[in-house]
């Protein structure tokens, strides 16, 4: 009965370190509430005849943007409850290629405000663990969803890390 | 008065036969919400009713400006609000009173209806009516439904103070030529921790373009061919949109607003937020609604009154300072133009001559080639070429696509394998550059001058009218360096008792852009309007109406600017004796001296080369002095064809007015 036990707990260690490599290797899906469509996110116009900012966003018509969808009180609700990565992906939509720039720098007020919206205690461990993992991060698949998943990936690979940012409702 | 004292009557009765008759038409001009039962069983709320009349409340100024009844083009007093849900009344739009009737019955409705209640709607009235008719006992009866979406959009804001931004001037673009205002809703900051600007709210009142033809885009921006409405989204989305990818700066003003004016104009903009209004470019656009929403937070504010009927961004930015102890305190946020100026000024001369030669040719591999000091000189070096590259292509790298994508992508690479991290290089605020330390927009003029008509001597009077905005000798504080951005310009001049037109621009752009080291731009002008020639036999009002389109080269030189362009020139006139087609190239040599903002030279010399008319060279040279931002005084001479330049020659004295 105690082999057993002892089998049976060796066994699932294992897994279990087969598992974190996994993850290391390609990013887990976190979950969402809802996708990016819900919010109207991908469909805001920002500047005048249609410039945009975000790649993919919109056809260049603001005629359906509400100030509900907007102000995110529409489908979209910025509840504290909303999962963390949804969050992070409303943010890094936008952002994503000035957080590329400030992460490959070290320094900047983008990463700053993306430890605010993840809520870690302080965005310079942040910082330089995503710098050394620029290239898993930023290298491949540069839509949101991915970034946001590889983020978190890193975070929770630092224990360091995963200690000072609350990922709780992952 | 008058229609007042009759709606007061008609309430009065009203209230007196209330309980006997149950006369729905009596108050049928309130809509659907099932308030009317309640208005009719509830005394209390009657009397509540009964002594927002008593108090005049429908007339008072808040009320008015919550509702933003206006006097239109027709002088009748209209709500600016067009879609009908803003009103709880079914005449709304116009009638005041009967509106601020269904609004009280209104907050009694039964909490069922969760968001859709007045009280989830409207939050703004409510706080103003409940501090008009305090301590009434029917507000002790007031529902409490649950606003779902109303506090969610007050947790997202968390609003501390408002801050009044505005984005400096792009030329490029015709609707932003003046700027953009809008609010910025600053966040209270997390205990322990520093404010975090990129995620506070921008709320901006703006345009829902429906076109993307540029004629249609100006018509209908200028005769209200489009909605206005509000917008709110995160800040980081501004400073995208209007520090990177448009490179503009960012001037914010803190408003010194207290804690009920804050949170009243956080309620408004819930009020507002989901309607319609009309926008119009030159009077009902985002400033003019930003002073609007301001207005009807607190009795103390008063701000259209203070810009003319037609709002320029940077005279509502003046207007703020005008209200005593409006701004608190103004914050400079600037470009990315500026980040890689002041990178590329720490560069050695050597690492310049480096960079210029990595951004021609095959990038990445003559980046191979160059050799650093150290790490942080490589780093520097990097961070000034990123900073140039977001610069030169922001729409592909956006997009992910093109040459300057595939170079910032191993930019970044290599970027993050150089192990030093980029400190902030802050970027002093220059106070000369503020907005609202620029000459007031319109300016008109008046002087007199001496030239022959016929070789006869002849005195001349000279009127001019500017509705906007600035030209290359007017004083430069708070505008950009070299620009030339004048609309609706008037030229008169009488001679012999006569007064005749001697131009009309509608717009006359002229953007001189001194010759750099990297990515020289080119300088452009275009005049469009109505010009007074010498081609029809000598009489003396020859009007053609057409355009000039300039494009050339600027250099700097200290205090010295030199440019050669060469124009296309076209003007129609059916009175030319040749023919009515005038059409002309040549070119404008131009020299602008700016001693101070106080004093300047300005010598334009051109050489025009008619298609069936006269060549001609004409010159003139232009002394100014700025007294100060509203008093100007200016010599000029000029002549319009040298070669005869006895019979053509002009001078004047004028004295420029700005308000």
């Amino acid at each position: 009965m105690k082999i057993l036990f002892i089998l049976l707990t060796i066994v699932s260690v294992s897994f279990a370190q087969k598992a974190k490599q996994a993850a290391a290797a390609k990013p887990k899906a976190y979950a969402r509430p809802y996708g990016m469509a819900g919010c109207g996110l991908g469909s805001i116009v920002m500047g005048k005849h249609g410039s945009q900012v975000s790649a993919g966003t919109t056809n260049g018509t603001a005629g359906n943007q509400t100030f509900a969808i907007t102000a995110g009180t529409s489908n979209c609700v910025d509840d504290n409850a909303a999962e963390v990565a949804h969050k992070m992906d409303k943010y890094i939509q936008i952002n994503k290629v000035q957080l590329a720039g400030d992460v490959a720098k070290g320094n900047g007020e983008t990463i700053v405000a993306l430890s605010d919206v993840i809520g870690c205690q302080s965005s310079r461990n942040l910082a330089m663990a995503l710098r050394s993992n620029y290239r898993s991060i930023f290298g491949s698949d540069f839509t949101t969803n991915n970034l946001t998943d590889s983020i978190i990936t890193v975070i929770q690979n630092d224990s360091a890390l995963a200690g000072e940012c609350s990922l709780n409702n992952i | 008065m008058h229609r007042f004292t009759y709606v007061l009557i008609q309430y009065v009765l009203f209230f007196c036969v209330a309980f006997s008759v149950q006369a729905a038409d009596d108050i049928s001009f309130i809509k659907e919400l099932n308030p009317a039962n309640q208005l009719l069983a509830n005394s209390q709320v009657l009397d509540l009713v009964h002594q927002a009349l008593q108090k005049n409340l429908p007339e008072k100024r808040i009320w008015k400006k919550l509702l933003h009844y206006e006097a239109n083009a027709f002088q009748s007093v209209v709500s600016q609000i067009k879609t009908a849900d803003f009103f709880l009344s079914n005449d709304g739009i116009k009638k005041n009173d009967q509106e601020l009737v269904a609004t009280l019955a209104g907050f009694f409705a039964p909490v069922e209806l969760k968001d859709k209640h007045p009280i989830c709607r409207f939050p703004a009235r409510l706080s103003w009516l409940k501090s008009q008719l305090k301590d009434h006992p029917a507000w002790i009866q007031l529902p409490v439904p649950t606003c779902y979406f109303y506090d969610v959009y007050l947790r997202n804001l968390n609003a501390e103070s408002i801050s009044f931004v505005f984005s400096s001037y792009y030329a490029n673009s015709p609707g932003s030529a003046f700027g953009h205002t809008f609010f910025r809703v600053n966040k209270k900051a997390k205990v322990g921790k520093s404010k975090q600007e990129l995620l506070d709210y921008g709320i901006s009142y703006a345009a829902q373009i429906t076109t993307g033809n540029s004629l249609l885009y100006m018509i209908n921006g200028l005769t209200g061919g489009f909605n206005g409405s509000y917008v709110s989204v995160p800040y980081y989305y501004k400073v995208r949109e209007y520090n990177d990818y448009e490179s503009r700066d960012l001037w914010a003003y803190e408003l010194n607003l207290n804690e009920n004016e804050v949170a009243q104009l956080i309620n408004h903009l819930w009020e507002v937020g989901p309607q319609l209004f009309d926008y119009y470019f030159f009077t009902q656009n985002c400033s003019y609604h930003m002073l609007t929403a301001l207005e009807a937070s607190s009795e103390r504010i008063s701000l259209t009154d203070k810009v003319p009927l037609y709002v320029i961004p940077s005279d509502s930015v003046k207007a703020l300072f005008e209200v005593p102890n409006f701004v608190r305190k103004v914050e400079f946020r600037p470009s990315l133009r500026k980040h890689f100026e002041n990178k590329w000024n720490l560069l050695k001369e050597n690492e310049k001559s480096d960079l210029v030669s990595v951004i021609s040719g095959d990038s990445v591999e003559k980046l191979k080639k160059i050799t650093f000091a150290n790490s942080d000189r490589k780093a520097l070096f990097y961070d000034t070429l990123i900073d140039y590259v977001d610069l030169k292509d922001p729409n592909g790298i956006a997009n992910r696509k093109g040459r300057w994508h595939a170079v910032k992508e191993i930019l970044l690479i290599n970027r993050a394998e150089i192990p030093v991290i980029s400190e902030d290089l802050p970027i002093a605020t220059n106070e000369e550059d503020r907005p609202d330390r620029s000459h007031p927009s319109a300016r008109a003029s008046f002087g007199i001058g001496n030239g022959p008509i016929e070789g006869v001597s002849k005195t001349r009077g000279f009127f001019q009218f500017r509705f906007a905005f600035h030209d290359l000798l007017d004083n430069s504080l708070g505008l950009p360096q070299f620009s030339q951005l004048e609309f609706f310009n008037f030229k008169f001049q009488a001679v012999d008792s006569q007064m005749y037109l001697d131009n009309f621009s509608f717009f006359n752009i002229l953007q001189l852009n001194p010759l750099r080291r990297i990515d020289p731009q080119v300088s452009w002008g275009v005049d469009l309007g109505v010009k007074n020639l010498s081609l029809c036999n000598g009489d003396r009002s020859c009007l053609g109406v057409g355009l000039q389109i300039y494009g050339g080269y600027a250099a700097a030189l200290d205090k010295s600017l030199f440019w050669m362009l060469p124009f296309l020139h076209y003007r129609y006139g059916n009175q030319f004796s040749i023919t009515p087609n005038y059409l002309a190239v040549g070119y404008q040599l131009g020299y602008l001296y700016e001693i101070s903002q106080s004093y300047k030279v300005l010598i334009k010399y051109a050489k025009e080369i008619p298609d069936r008319y006269e060549t001609t060279d004409s010159i003139s040279t232009q002394l100014r002095y700025n007294l100060s931002l509203r008093h100007s005084v200016e010599l000029e001479w000029q002549s319009g064809q040298l070669s005869r330049v006895q019979d053509n020659q002009m001078g004047k004295v004028l004295y420029h007015y700005f308000f």
